[in-house]
């Protein structure tokens, strides 16, 4: 006889973002030494896309997608969501990044995603926008916690091909629960 | 045969610090403990997310009062739908720069998705709070209402106006003068 272990995670935030508990940047000795906080970076790299491993424990159903914009906005932005296996299961598709230092949100088709491993996905076409975002000390810290990027990838390409993550600053991104965002 | 589960099991206290609130989205944007300052709105609510994972009844809530009090506070548990599920009621601040805690009707909260709620009737009174951009505060489920004293039967979220979040806690147990 065979059962299944019945599994009773923590529910899903409301905010599934990299900074969430669905993260592993949120244990901020993975990142950096403390002291350092969020800032207003560049993005660096026009039309690259850096994917970030989240955890989802319980169904949940995402209704919005949304990123903090820094000081100084230009060019489109894409946000998505990706499975395990690297295919594309939303974005947001080109946005015009608008308005300085605050939450920029899209409306996505409400979205119920499983329990399981997924990567949140987001992608730039100017290297000097900007974005808030939490820098990594050095290079080594975030591919080693699951986190990849993949070239010359905007908008979002399905499915993704990822590689070897040099990114060094880390958005703060992701996908509401919630209609207020 | 053999059998196995695993269910992850709720804290018995749930600060807004803990990683069953948003105290990994606190430690990633690399907050303090949090410092004295005062409501930032008469009769402002403010909603701080919290999980269960499973089924617990709530008992007390607690607030961290800061350098100086003043007037009244209610604090509160509601659904993620904004129904009010248990609240203490307008209640004296009392106790500078200590943790005031309340006793509430044992309220049996099912597993998901809640808010801890305090509002506040005057702007001399004051709480230990973190400090972030309300940027940061909305990528972290953080809501307000105004004109929410005391705290209304059924929230209407808006988007947090000040960069105020107040250290509080839900309890999950009976201990004497503790939360």
């Amino acid at each position: 006889m065979s059962l299944t272990p019945t599994n009773i995670g923590r529910p899903t935030s409301i905010m599934v973002t990299t900074m969430s508990y669905e993260s592993p940047m949120w244990f901020k000795q993975n990142m950096q030494t403390l002291g350092s906080g969020q800032g207003s970076n560049s993005w660096g790299t026009a039309n690259r896309a850096l994917y970030v491993p989240v955890y989802i424990q319980q169904p949940s159903l995402f209704v919005k997608a949304f990123w903090l914009n820094g000081t100084t906005v230009s060019g489109n932005i894409d946000v998505g969501l990706y499975d395990d296996s690297w295919n594309r299961i939303i974005s947001t598709g080109s946005t015009a990044q608008a308005v300085v230092s605050s939450v920029q949100e899209v409306d996505i088709a409400d979205l119920t995603v499983a329990p399981g491993i997924y990567y949140l996905a987001i992608s730039c076409s100017s290297a000097t926008a900007t974005l808030l975002s939490i820098a990594a000390q050095d290079a080594l810290r975030l591919p080693v916690m699951g986190l990849a990027q993949q070239a010359t990838a905007f908008p979002l390409p399905n499915p993704a091909t990822p590689a070897l993550c040099t990114h060094l600053n880390v958005p703060t991104f992701g996908f509401s629960r919630r209609t207020l965002v | 045969m053999s059998l196995s589960s695993s269910v992850a099991l709720s804290p018995e206290v749930i600060f807004s610090y803990s990683s069953y609130s948003i105290g990994p989205d606190l430690i990633c944007a690399n907050n303090g403990t949090g410092t004295s300052a005062t409501w930032p709105a008469a009769n402002r609510a403010i909603f701080i997310p919290f999980y269960l994972s499973t089924g617990s009844t709530a008992t007390k809530i607690s607030w961290m009062n800061g350098g100086a009090v003043s007037g009244n506070c209610d604090a509160g548990i509601y659904d993620f739908s904004g129904k009010l599920m248990i609240s203490s009621g307008s209640t004296a601040q009392a106790g500078a720069s200590s943790i005031q805690t309340v006793d509430i009707t044992d309220t049996y909260l099912s597993p998901g998705t809640y808010y801890m709620a305090l509002a506040i009737n005057n702007t001399t009174a004051t709480t230990t709070r973190h400090s972030m951009s309300t940027p940061v505060l909305r990528s972290m489920g953080i809501a307000q209402q105004d004109t929410a004293f005391v705290l209304p039967s059924t929230a209407t979220l808006a988007n947090p106006a000040a960069t105020y979040i107040p250290n509080m806690a839900v309890s999950f147990r009976a201990v004497t003068g503790s939360p």
